[in-house]
């Protein structure tokens, strides 16, 4: 009898030890940041800037059109005295390194706003996504927006609803994570 | 059932590649082999130039014939000019994998033998950005690796 108990005793502790286990949940980080107010305002906001930029580089390539143009028509013209052609050729040429000078900043610059723009909205996902795996005792969520996984469970161990939960959204998610959605 | 239990650990392999010394070597051989690929541009080039203002020079009091051949031949080499250039970044990258291979190799095979001895069932690399939350203090290998390799 004692040693059964013993033996009981043993393998409770077992058991215990088992709860120690490591748990791995998984999210999908794209159907977080999708329906954060702030992902949606950011996108919009890098949206506009580019507008504007495009709206200046738009006049510059008409500009540039119409530069060619004349000077087409100039060369065209025998009677053109070759200084002419010339400084018209040169104005191109600058206008052209103009463009592409501008070209260059607007892409640096775009890409500036969206990294500095990304910065707290990420901070902000990864905070609540720890919250979330310390609350319910995940060792590790792993991403799965990127691919890293061939195999995860359809049903359990996805964190994405409770993450967008913790973020305060309401909103239901673009859920593709869930093998169970029906497809649209 | 207890042997049925995994446990899981996480590692930075960039932080592991970057303090090998091998990789150090590595960028430097990457680094000779463009210095070389630079050189060789710029002499090229030289001689392309050279050629190009010896017939600029020559042009006048030579056969139409003659003429013709030389620029034939500064066509060519222009064009051969642009096919060594346009097969750089090809070669750099076919030298770094050849390079990074070896180490790539020491890295598994010992991040292989430590998860052994710690027990652990399943690596996690930090460095791929994969992972969106890992515990801060505990499942780390890393040191153990850069231990086993006998660098800090």
């Amino acid at each position: 009898m004692k040693k059964t108990l013993l033996a009981l005793i043993t393998f409770m502790f077992a058991v215990t030890a088992t709860n120690a286990q490591q748990k791995i949940g998984h999210l999908n980080s794209v159907d977080v940041l999708t329906v954060m107010p702030e992902f949606t305002q950011m996108q919009a906001d890098l949206q506009k800037q580019k507008d504007t930029y495009t709206k200046v580089l738009q006049g510059m390539y008409e500009d540039y059109d119409k530069k060619q143009k004349e000077l087409q028509a100039l060369s065209q013209d025998k009677t053109t005295p070759d200084a002419i052609l010339e400084v018209k050729y040169q104005d191109l040429q600058q206008l052209q390194q103009r463009i592409t000078d501008f070209e260059e900043k607007v892409n640096t610059d775009l890409q500036k706003a969206q990294q500095d723009k990304m910065k707290p909205i990420n901070d902000k996902y990864l905070k609540a996504v720890k919250e979330v795996a310390v609350a319910n005792g995940y060792s590790y969520v792993i991403d799965i927006a990127a691919g890293a996984l061939a195999y995860f469970p359809e049903g359990t161990n996805d964190v994405t609803d409770l993450v967008i939960k913790k973020l305060g959204i309401t909103a239901t998610p673009a859920n593709t994570t869930g093998g169970a959605t029906t497809p649209k | 059932m207890l042997s049925a239990q995994q446990k899981y650990g996480h590692i930075d392999s960039q932080d592991i590649l970057h303090a090998m010394p091998e990789y150090k070597m590595m960028l430097a051989s990457l680094q000779r082999k463009q210095t070389q690929q630079e050189n060789n541009i710029k002499a090229m080039y030289a001689d392309f130039q050279k050629r190009q203002q010896e017939l600029n020079e020559l042009a006048i009091g030579m056969m139409e014939a003659v003429r013709e051949e030389k620029m034939r031949e500064l066509d060519s080499l222009q064009r051969a000019i642009s096919t060594y250039q346009e097969g750089l970044d090809e070669d750099m990258q076919r030298l770094q994998g050849k390079l990074l291979k070896p180490l790539n190799d020491k890295y598994l095979k010992i991040v292989n033998a430590v998860a052994k001895e710690n027990g652990y069932t399943y690596i996690f690399d930090v460095a791929t950005g994969n992972l969106a939350y890992y515990p801060e203090t505990t499942g780390d290998i890393t040191p153990l690796v850069k231990q086993k390799m006998g660098i800090n």
